[in-house]
């Protein structure tokens, strides 16, 4: 009971960062490079990704091929910030290389959808990412010139996707064993898993914040 | 189901580490770059001030330069030219002119004398050899007889303690210094009466200027939206900071004004003793 109250207000909280994330993708969108002003393409398709498989998820549908067809545009949409952020040649090309390879990769695991492992998208997309904020991480810190952090929104999105990322790498592939074990247990642990959107998508806020031009 | 629990042990300790891992990582890093952005910080403020002492310099050197050039053509082109000209009127004034014409070339040769005179102080104070052979001492000293020569202004020159050469560099900036506070005081302030002082410790020099004209306010000065105003001070200023030094300005309307400059002495600068006083 208590875990099915806590996993409500969890959602809320989701629903929530994720609408609050999408209204500051559109108000403050002109004060943002041009990667950034796209994001609420992504943060749309997002939601109606969420709304729809917690509709199938009632009622008992299929809907995991959808969280594969939504992987390609994730990657796309994230991986666009780095491109604009990194001027060195050889990452420029990493991450059109490894965009063009997921996309097929996806395409391929939704045509054979049956017998492939889904899973194995959502972790190639989270270790590509992961490895693009550490990249991005290593560059700012290399910069001679004077930042502040909290005035560069990709820098937020980038702590949201170091948490989150690996976290949810943590919360999904110990769900997968605990639920044999303890399933009263694996509910618990599964919390985790709104609460680190929430955090992710709070990220997304933060990021859009920056550098919003004052109200007169 | 010993198994089991031991699985959901692991589970909550990897689960625990994982967020540690990423918390320290985070911490770190923005330790670390914080760290980085301080270096970044102190390396351009070491930069912009070494281009700033740098165009200092270079202005300077300019200065001096067209100084020395004025002051050398003043002295052997226009000067010798006027010398010519008195030795003609001095022929002129033994031939057999008329007396009352001679008077007049006697005079006229009597005012040239003074004009070529004049010249000659002012070609020396604009050559910055002088200061290299004879140092700050004496080239204010010629500054101060040209002033008198004026009669209208009281000026004094005094000196405490042992001299000694602070180098040509940080001489010749003085002196230019001291020359403009000089002009200011005898075409703004008003003063009939300048004290200049010079003070020689063994670790540590001052030079003050004082008058006792009519003053001005110095905070309102530097405040001024205009740029163009103060600027000299502010010059003074940036030009007094080239040498690590300090100015003071003490200065209110009406009371007179007092520009106390503050060098400190490195040991190698007090080497070159000119004798004592």
């Amino acid at each position: 009971m208590v875990v099915k109250t806590l996993e409500n207000i969890f959602m809320g909280l989701y629903y929530g960062s994720l609408l609050g994330a999408i209204y500051c993708s559109v108000t403050f969108k002109n004060n943002h490079s041009k990667a950034f002003q796209k994001l609420w393409i992504y943060l749309i398709l997002t939601l109606i990704v969420e709304m729809y498989t917690h509709y199938e998820n009632k009622t008992g549908g299929k809907f995991l091929h959808v969280y594969v067809m939504l992987a390609p545009f994730e990657y796309f949409f994230i991986s666009q910030l780095y491109l604009e952020k990194f001027k060195d040649k050889f990452l420029k090309n990493f991450i059109v290389f490894t965009l063009i390879a997921y996309t097929i990769l996806c395409a391929f695991l939704l045509i054979d959808f049956k017998n492939s492992n889904h899973y194995f998208a959502f972790n190639l997309r989270g270790i590509l990412i992961i490895i693009l904020t550490l990249i991005y991480f290593k560059v700012l810190y290399q910069k001679d010139e004077l930042l502040a952090l909290s005035n560069q929104p990709l820098f937020w999105l980038s702590i949201g996707n170091f948490i989150f990322w690996p976290g949810i790498f943590f919360v999904m592939g110990f769900t997968s064993i605990l639920v044999n074990i303890d399933k009263e247990l694996n509910a618990k642990l599964f919390l985790l898993n709104p609460l680190l959107n929430a955090f992710y998508y709070g990220t997304f806020i933060a990021g859009f914040l920056c550098n919003r031009t004052p109200k007169k | 189901m010993q198994q089991d629990t031991q699985k959901i042990v692991i589970i909550v300790l990897l689960g625990t580490l994982l967020f540690m891992v990423q918390g320290g990582f985070i911490i770190f890093y923005l330790l670390f770059f914080k760290r980085k952005q301080r270096t970044n910080q102190q390396e351009q403020i070491a930069i912009r001030a070494t281009y700033e002492r740098e165009i200092l310099q270079s202005q300077m050197e300019v200065r001096n330069q067209t100084s020395q050039y004025i002051g050398e053509e003043l002295h052997d082109n226009i000067g010798q030219l006027l010398t010519i000209v008195r030795l003609n009127l001095g022929i002129l004034e033994e031939s057999d002119l008329r007396d009352d014409y001679k008077q007049t070339v006697k005079d006229t040769n009597e005012t040239l004398g003074t004009a070529i005179n004049d010249l000659r102080a002012i070609s020396k104070s604009l050559d910055s050899d002088s200061i290299k052979d004879f140092g700050l001492q004496n080239g204010l000293a010629n500054e101060v007889l040209r002033i008198q020569k004026t009669g209208k202004y009281q000026i004094e020159l005094k000196n405490n303690g042992h001299s000694f050469s602070l180098g040509f560099q940080i001489e010749i900036v003085l002196f230019r210094i001291c020359q403009e506070i000089l002009n200011n005081a005898l075409k703004h302030s008003g003063a009939s009466h300048i004290t200049i002082q010079l003070s020689y410790e063994p670790d540590l020099f001052q030079l003050s200027i004082v008058d006792n004209g009519k003053g001005f306010d110095y905070a309102g000065i530097m405040s001024d939206v205009d740029e163009k105003r103060g600027s000299g001070l502010r010059n003074i200023n940036r030009r007094v900071n080239l040498l690590d030094g300090q100015v003071v300005f003490r200065s209110n309307a009406g009371a007179g004004t007092s520009i106390i400059i503050t060098l400190p002495i490195s040991s190698d600068s007090s080497k070159h003793g000119y004798g004592t006083n």
